[in-house]
């Protein structure tokens, strides 16, 4: 069975575009990403799905329940990660993740504490005190407490220091190793090749492709920025295999490429730059490389 | 030895607990104060009755279309329960005022506050959030005039001349029990069907107070007389009450059918609403 099931889901706020005819099924089991630059539409489809947005056309499903028709058994076992971490002042994060934790079934004490000590999270604050980071821990750990058979992460990481991101990703391992969906959404490409197996690109909106991770990282892609202040010649680099992209400004070229990296290293050493910068491109870049129509690469979704 | 599998709690329940101990300050703070000045205002009545008739006299001598007005239709000081109706405004007003704020806050506070991605996530319909909602907000709102008459009884039995008529007693605080309910229930569609969440408590606030000068004005001016059917005041009116000997049973059963009306409403118009956090 399918954790998360879409057809043609459509959302929009009056004249301006929510999500448009995301058509999307994650199996059980699964670590899924969910990807896209900032204003792609990932948000809206997770609201959508918690019952926190109706969609304007289309359905969604979770186990097989219409998120509409049926939205509280339909979020039974669901555990979610806001983008944002609010809390209710006037608790404690101990009383609130007890408040939070009697919606669902099963005594979520033992593995409260069990996060709590993994996530080093103070129960006994005050959740308005809380930074970020913390309040960012109080959710994580409201989401796994009841140990859910799908857990939806809408940018898990903001506010997280790398020590505790890393020990996020080891959880969200754990989770799915037990059996748990894991539904990750982010802009970081990088977070959802550390997590995730499969991915759903989202683009303005729409379902651009649907890949294995592997088959992303095999497209990896860098952005290369070359000076040439004393001396050198970019003319090298223009005929090389893989390059995409190529502006010039002043002394300086940048570029993306996706080719062999030895390849690329000759030919840096052969132009003899004055400096040299290799870098991971936004997603912007990566869409427009990898996904944008009639580009190659992918297995590309009808939107 | 495993934990025996637990069935999740009721949302009606969970929520019920939640509102109930998130809004005991706040009722407070309202409550105490109110119930200090209806304290000192009972323990009065012995003077306002013992100064030879000449304050009744000088409100008597006021138009009769504004005592009608300003509730001061009936005076008569040495009575408890009249002399408790003729100074009833102040409990009426501020227990509408708070039964309005409340109704409209605990709806409007999970969006003001960011968390109602936190509580609408969970598997709980949104009908059943507002019913405990709506059901912490109701005790809230009759506990009110039952803390506001449990300070002015005895203080009035201890310090009147004159026997405190329970029977009154208890109908004029029912009566302010009735309009908390009713406009609790319009606070809670204001928060509900307002499209900006920060502008549910202005539109209760407008709600309680707008309907309150309704009431005066349909008192005062013959040609507005049914108006004071849009005045939950009106129908429960102290005065009348006194003068009736207890309270209209059609009046107060109108009053909680509308407010659970409203609150049906509210659920209503809530259940389809995007939240936006």
């Amino acid at each position: 069975m399918d954790a998360i099931a879409t057809e043609s889901l459509v959302k929009r706020y009056g004249d301006r575009r929510g999500i448009d005819g995301v058509s999307l099924r994650v199996p059980a089991g699964s670590l899924f990403g969910f990807i896209g630059p900032n204003g792609a539409g990932k948000t809206t489809t997770i609201r959508i799905l918690l019952g926190l947005l109706f969609p304007t056309a289309g359905h969604a499903r979770l186990f097989g329940r219409d998120v509409v028709a049926d939205g509280p058994a339909a979020r039974a076992g669901v555990g979610y990660v806001p983008g944002e971490s609010h809390v209710y002042p006037d608790l404690r994060v101990g009383e609130l993740l007890a408040f939070l934790g009697r919606f669902h079934a099963g005594d979520p004490r033992r593995r409260r504490a069990e996060l709590a000590e993994a996530l080093d999270l103070d129960l006994g604050a005050r959740a308005i005190d809380l930074s970020l980071g913390n309040r960012k821990k109080v959710a994580i750990t409201a989401a796994l407490q009841h140990r859910p058979r799908l857990v939806v992460l809408d940018e898990p990481t903001n506010g997280l220091d790398p020590v505790v991101r890393a020990g996020l990703f080891d959880l969200l391992r754990a989770e799915a190793a037990a059996g748990t969906t894991v539904f990750f959404s982010s802009h970081a490409l990088a977070e959802v090749q550390a997590v995730c197996q499969q991915v759903a690109v989202l683009r303005e909106g729409r379902l651009v492709a649907v890949d294995d991770v592997e088959a992303l990282r095999g497209r990896e892609t860098r952005r290369v920025s070359a000076s040439f202040e004393r001396g050198g010649s970019a003319e090298v680099l223009a005929g090389l295999p893989g390059i995409d992209r190529l502006s010039r400004d002043g002394t300086a070229v940048t570029f993306l490429y996706d080719g062999a990296m030895p390849a690329l290293l000759r030919a840096l050493a052969a132009a003899a730059p004055s400096d040299v910068r290799i870098e991971e491109p936004s997603l912007e870049e990566i869409f427009l490389r990898h996904y944008a129509p009639r580009a190659p690469g992918g297995h590309h979704v009808d939107a | 030895m495993s934990t025996p599998e637990r069935t999740p709690m009721s949302g009606f329940r969970i929520l019920l607990a939640r509102e109930l101990r998130a809004n005991l300050r706040s009722a407070l703070s309202w409550m105490v104060p109110v119930a200090g000045l209806l304290a000192l205002t009972c323990a009065l009545q012995p003077s306002f009755a013992g100064n030879g008739g000449l304050l009744e006299a000088k409100i008597q001598a006021m138009p009769e279309a504004m005592r009608r007005g300003l509730g001061l239709a009936l005076v008569d000081f040495q009575r408890p329960a009249a002399y408790l109706a003729a100074n009833f405004l102040f409990v009426s007003l501020t227990g509408a005022l708070f039964a309005a704020l409340l109704g409209a806050g605990v709806v409007a506070r999970e969006e003001t506050l960011h968390t109602a991605e936190l509580l609408y996530a969970q598997p709980v319909s949104r009908a059943q959030v507002l019913a405990g909602k709506a059901a912490a907000v109701a005790l809230y709102a009759l506990a009110f005039p039952l803390a506001m008459g449990a300070v002015a009884v005895p203080i009035l039995a201890a310090v009147a001349a004159r026997p405190v008529e329970p029977g009154l007693m208890i109908a004029l605080f029912a009566g302010a029990a009735a309009v908390n309910l009713a406009f609790a229930g319009a606070g809670m569609l204001a928060a509900a069907l307002v499209r900006e969440p920060r502008s549910a408590a202005g539109v209760a606030l407008a709600l309680a107070l707008g309907t309150y000068f309704v009431g005066v004005i349909s008192a005062i001016a013959a040609t507005a007389a049914p108006l004071r059917w849009l005045s939950p005041y009106k129908l429960v009116e102290p005065a009348a009450i006194v003068a009736r000997g207890g309270l209209d049973p059609v009046a107060g059963i109108a009053l909680v059918g509308l407010g659970l009306a409203l609150v049906a409403a509210a659920i209503a118009g809530y259940r389809r609403r995007d939240l936006h956090a």
